[in-house]
């Protein structure tokens, strides 16, 4: 056997290999970047890494529809950086971003046809179609206990210079208290500011006499109290849902974490997905000053004066009407307090 | 063939090279350097045409230390209302800095900031500092410390 010659072979096959990877990283290096596509990947790339450091700026919730156009491209958001690519990442432009401190992204959109990128209660979130509500409020994760045991009075107010609520705030109540009443709580925790109608065992009917004054519980006999008055605002371009509390209060927290849950189940709920709600807030008022009708003596309970709507404007009118969609959303941010 | 030969020392303990394999030696050298020229013209290339306007990202990233209560932004407690351009002074410190903006070797800027006011002097920096390639800028801010407000100048040394 000839040494000289097996060695020389072996050299012989280590200069191909050698010449076939310089070959192919001068090759592949030379197509990928010759791609026309290269510099527009590298733009959108940047440009997206761009909008997610917007987010992380905004100061509340914010939605931006993305208006490049992306559908030829596939594209990958992880925690720190975005990657435009056709076919693998190998042929991909990446760019990247700073996020807060324990963000986590895993996500590939393949040829979107759009893209919205949203913060909304400090979440970031990135989709084709993202479905998400702006004026939805950031809850307090800490505080309450559950609601469960503890004796609710239904205000469903009247309107001024009447002796009565509105019917559809009236039916607001009684629908809530169904929900409540059949889902979650007894009957006989249940107060209202009117005369209640005996329960009735066969159906399961607890509901409130919205025009009998006459036998009214007293908020300091229990836990929680709901007030609930349609909004009336002379711009009928609004149509917000408001929740007062009450300022100073020793409930001030409880009450706002009650109000954020009601008002977020209000929005989320998607009954009202073609009504247009223009706002959300919660609004904590000085009893002494207020000019709003509160009940007495809830300075020491948790206490919601939820404001639905706007009588004057055709979208307050149209969410007013939707009554069981209305309770039962009140009844759901109920349920979520002290889960 | 006698160009090619390899030449083993006599005791067998290594080898010589022979003139074919310092010439691929050389060439792969020389291929290397027209990669990694080739390399940085296309990048380069790639990078002008896809050039933001200047100072965009960093204006972005400073709008986060300002605006976002993640950050530095006044936060009402009771309203849950953030004032931008509002400086809480509790929060101007390294530990929020790198909460809100967490940084790795790799990302593309670093900042050191200095918030001055007549009754203040403080300084922060992003983990990734590293004191290279500086350009400094300052904007003026309103303090919040305890319930009062006070005017003062933020000093931002950024590293690109």
């Amino acid at each position: 056997m000839n040494k000289r010659g097996v060695v020389r072979s072996m050299f012989l096959a280590g200069e191909i290999v050698g010449a076939a990877i310089v070959a192919f990283l001068l090759i592949s290096s030379a197509v990928k970047w010759s791609d026309s596509e290269t510099p527009y990947k590298a733009y959108l790339a940047r440009d997206m890494a761009l909008v997610i450091d917007t987010l992380f700026s905004s100061p509340g919730n914010i939605i931006i529809n993305y208006t490049q156009n992306v559908s030829k491209y596939n594209i990958d958001f992880n925690e720190n950086s975005t990657t435009v690519y056709k076919k693998t990442q190998i042929d991909g432009m990446s760019y990247k971003f700073v996020g807060y401190k324990g963000f986590e992204m895993d996500l590939t959109l393949k040829n979107p046809a759009k893209i919205q990128f949203a913060k909304i209660n400090d979440e970031i979130s990135i989709g084709e179609s993202l479905e998400k509500n702006l004026n939805l409020l950031k809850c307090d994760e800490t505080t309450g206990e559950s609601l469960k045991d503890k004796k609710i009075l239904v205000d469903p107010g009247y309107e001024k210079d009447k002796i009565e609520p509105s019917g559809e705030i009236c039916g607001i109540a009684n629908s809530f208290i169904f929900k409540i009443t059949n889902a979650w709580i007894n009957y006989f925790n249940i107060l209202s500011t009117r005369n209640l109608h005996e329960y009735d065992g066969d159906e399961g009917i607890l509901s409130i006499n919205c025009n009998d004054p006459s036998e009214s519980d007293k908020p300091a006999d229990a836990g929680v109290v709901i007030s609930l008055r349609a909004g009336k605002n002379k711009d009928t371009t609004k149509n917000n849902i408001k929740a007062f509390i009450v300022s100073g209060s020793v409930k001030e927290k409880e009450s706002r974490k009650l109000a954020c849950l009601i008002i977020n189940s209000i929005l989320e709920n998607k009954a009202f997905d073609n009504t247009k709600i223009t706002g959300a807030s919660i609004v904590p008022v000085d009893v002494e000053v207020t000019d709003k009708d509160f009940p007495e003596k809830i300075k020491d309970e948790i206490f919601v004066m939820l404001e639905i709507g706007n009588t004057e404007s055709d979208d307050g009118k149209e969410l007013l009407k939707k009554i069981p969609e209305l309770g039962g959303s009140i009844s759901s941010g109920f349920i979520k307090y002290g889960k | 063939m006698g160009n090619k030969k390899i030449f083993f020392s006599k005791k067998g303990s290594g080898f010589l090279l022979g003139k074919k394999p310092i010439y691929f030696i050389i060439v792969a050298f020389f291929l290397f350097i027209v990669f990694i020229l080739f390399s940085y013209l296309v990048l380069s290339n790639i990078s002008s045409t896809t050039t933001f306007p200047e100072n965009i990202e960093t204006t972005v990233l400073i709008n986060r230390f300002l605006n976002s209560p993640e950050c530095f932004a006044y936060q009402d407690e009771e309203t849950g209302r953030t004032y931008t351009g509002i400086t809480d002074l509790d929060k101007f410190n390294n530990e929020n800095l790198n909460e809100c903006y967490s940084a790795d070797e790799d990302s593309p800027r670093a900042f050191m900031m200095d918030l001055n006011s007549d009754d203040y002097q403080k300084s922060v920096l992003t983990s990734n500092w590293r004191a290279k390639k500086i350009n400094r800028m300052s904007q003026y801010v309103i303090i919040y410390d305890k319930g009062n407000f006070y005017g003062g100048t933020l000093l931002i040394a950024v590293q690109e």
